[in-house]
């Protein structure tokens, strides 16, 4: 039997084995991960180069071997620029590894945090933070400090995404509609909840509010960063563990169960995982949607969706993403900015939908 | 050795498995059959780890309750019924998904050669490359076939016998394949290990089997081999349907053939 005459198959799967003729994309991984460390060092550059008070190429320079520059260019660079790309990396890691762990748990491509209301729940703890801090949770913020904000919003990510696991899973089966449909009613409740507290502000958290929903790395130091990163970093280090759960988790949980992951233990941790990273990014940047659809999609289809390579990937992709749409943010309406969740959604959602329609077209429909 | 004693199991306050006795030996292809819903699959899922049970089973010396996911996985791969892959991995990466935790390192070329003598072993020579979800039911079970040989089919320096358990192999194969997966699980009976096969096909199990235990409403019903198990008054009680066994003179093995229907005593 020769199988190439049973190939009737035309582009559209062959875009899926990326051009691999053996089924070994272990080599192409490989080298769209170095290429995407290279992309994110060019974009810190663009990121340090970036900004209202001028495009530092001769300054940035300047800086890196350490020749003279006046204070102002430094103090910017030091104190403004290099908090604001440290964030950037940190939340758009966080968010695209989110979307993927996510995506390996729920075995769907669909599934992220900001779609199935995890982001939400976050929201929910940091807005509590924000309008209650000074008042009744005022001995929490005293003991945690300039964690309170990511723990309150790890604790509202967690409380959705155990939820909403439990919703839409039975008997081992995820079902996609179920999890989308009580992904909205988790959504809408949070909403409602968060609301409540918007009700409940004065004119300052107000504005506070509105500004850090929008979605911004505006305001980043090096403090916030400092409050992001014990949470994601550890994601990132989780990374490699959660890699092999998730490939076997692509079978199915039966099968991920033969072939020698306890189920239970590893989906705990994955939970954990994903509400970690997406409330410690919710917590320092607001609702910056789409980061955690589109890293691991263009990935999947580029270098197919073994979890080893595309965490890692989507980590360096995700950042990468983020540090240019903040770079546009910034200069798009200088002197102005505009919150950057905005433009993530801008980019983002199209890109969703041209997904959905592509893989509706491969699926036959 | 795979010993289960006295195993009773309840699914939604139903008794699915009501005090089973079950063995199995190295070497040996031990095949289950019954009636839909007597059983079968409960009691390979009671084996495989993934549903509790009361009762004892013992499992190459070892409590199987006490062997963690890992410990089982090193000694036994499970093909089931049905797989679903959620992403668009290619055949070979497939296959590779089934290469063991424990394995650590290893050289990339053999690896990638141990999948490609897989994939020709269930007769899917040169689809590496293809992508699992643009294969057909039939291709897909195949390439689960190959995956799980994967994970328990590498030599080892383990001396404890290594399994595989098959749900239904074959029931979304044509005929060639059939024999050819059968055959393939055949040949690792008799090199490798045990084989446990929850089956449908009579006659496949008539032909491949060494043991059969014949499952009636969660209890065993007759246990032997094929010769002593195959009669026509276990069959036509147990599947509650007067068929007749005859006996093939030349293989001396007994077939079951649906014409043999008595349709007036047809319940």
């Amino acid at each position: 039997m020769n199988p190439s005459t049973l190939v009737h198959r035309k582009s559209p799967i062959q875009v899926h084995t990326g051009g691999q003729r053996d089924g070994d994309r272990t080599q192409l991984a490989r080298t769209t991960l170095i290429s995407l460390s290279v992309l994110l060092l060019l974009s810190v550059l663009v990121g340090l180069a970036t900004g209202p008070s001028g495009f530092f190429v001769k300054e940035l320079g300047q800086y890196l071997v350490g020749a003279e520059m006046s204070v102002r260019d430094r103090v910017i660079l030091e104190t403004i620029r290099m908090p604001r790309v440290g964030l950037g990396i940190l939340v758009g890691s966080a968010l695209a590894v989110a979307g993927a762990v996510m995506q390996g748990l729920f075995r769907n491509p669909l599934a992220d945090p900001g779609i199935v209301g995890v982001s939400s729940g976050a929201s929910l703890g940091a807005s509590a933070v924000i309008v209650l801090g000074a008042s009744y949770l005022a001995d929490v913020e005293a003991v945690l400090g300039v964690f309170t904000l990511p723990v309150a919003a790890f604790l509202g990510a967690l409380a959705t995404t155990a939820l909403l696991y439990r919703i839409a899973t039975a008997g081992g089966h995820t079902s996609i509609a179920t999890l989308l449909l009580g992904g909205i009613a988790i959504a809408a409740f949070t909403m409602a909840l968060t609301g409540i507290l918007v009700f409940m502000a004065d004119d300052l958290q107000l504005r506070d509010l509105t500004f850090w929903q929008l979605g911004s790395l505006a305001g980043a130091t090096w403090q916030k960063c400092l409050s992001a990163s014990p949470a994601i970093l550890a994601i990132l280090l989780l990374c490699p563990f959660l890699a092999r759960g998730l490939n076997a988790l692509a079978l199915g949980e039966a099968s991920a169960h033969h072939m020698g992951v306890s189920v239970q233990r590893f989906k705990n941790w994955a939970i954990v995982a994903v509400a970690a990273a997406t409330g410690a990014a919710v917590a320092v940047s607001g609702g910056i949607g789409f980061v955690g659809i589109v890293a691991p999609h263009i990935l999947r289809l580029f270098m197919g969706p073994d979890n080893r390579y595309l965490l890692i990937g989507s980590g360096l992709l995700g950042a990468s993403l983020l540090l240019l749409c903040d770079a546009v943010s910034r200069t798009i309406v200088a002197p102005a900015e505009l919150p950057i969740g905005i433009i993530t959604a801008l980019v983002g959602a199209p890109f969703f939908l041209w997904i959905l329609l592509k893989r509706r077209s491969i699926l036959g429909g | 050795m795979i010993k289960a004693r006295n195993i009773t199991v309840s699914l939604g306050g139903k008794k699915v498995l009501r005090g089973v006795d079950f063995e199995a030996a190295p070497n040996r292809f031990t095949a289950i059959v019954g009636p839909n819903g007597s059983g079968k699959t409960t009691l390979l899922r009671c084996l495989s780890g993934e549903l509790g049970y009361e009762g004892h089973v013992l499992f190459n010396n070892a409590n199987l309750a006490t062997l963690s996911p890992r410990q089982q996985a090193q000694m036994r791969a499970v093909l089931p019924q049905a797989s679903q892959v959620a992403f668009p991995f290619t055949v070979k990466e497939v296959v590779a998904l089934g290469q063991p935790q424990t394995a650590g390192w290893r050289n990339p070329h053999t690896a990638s050669m141990q999948i490609e003598a897989r994939l020709a072993q269930v007769g899917l020579k040169g689809f590496a490359g293809r992508r699992y979800g643009a294969l057909s039911g039939g291709e897909q079970q195949r390439v689960h076939l190959a995956r799980v040989l994967h994970q328990i089919g590498a030599e080892t320096n383990e001396s404890s016998a290594r399994w595989l358990f098959l749900d239904e192999p074959v029931s979304s194969l044509d005929i060639k394949h059939q024999l050819q997966v059968m055959g393939v699980a055949k040949t690792f009976s008799q090199e490798n290990g045990g084989v446990i096969a929850v089956m449908h096909d009579l006659n496949l199990t008539a032909m491949f089997a060494d043991e059969i235990f014949v499952m009636k409403d969660g209890e065993v019903a007759a246990s032997g081999p094929p010769k002593e198990v195959l009669r026509t008054k276990i069959i036509a009680s147990v599947f509650d349907c007067p068929l007749e066994v005859n006996v093939a003179p030349e293989a001396d093995m007994p077939f079951v053939l649906p014409q043999s229907v008595q349709f007036a005593e047809l319940p």
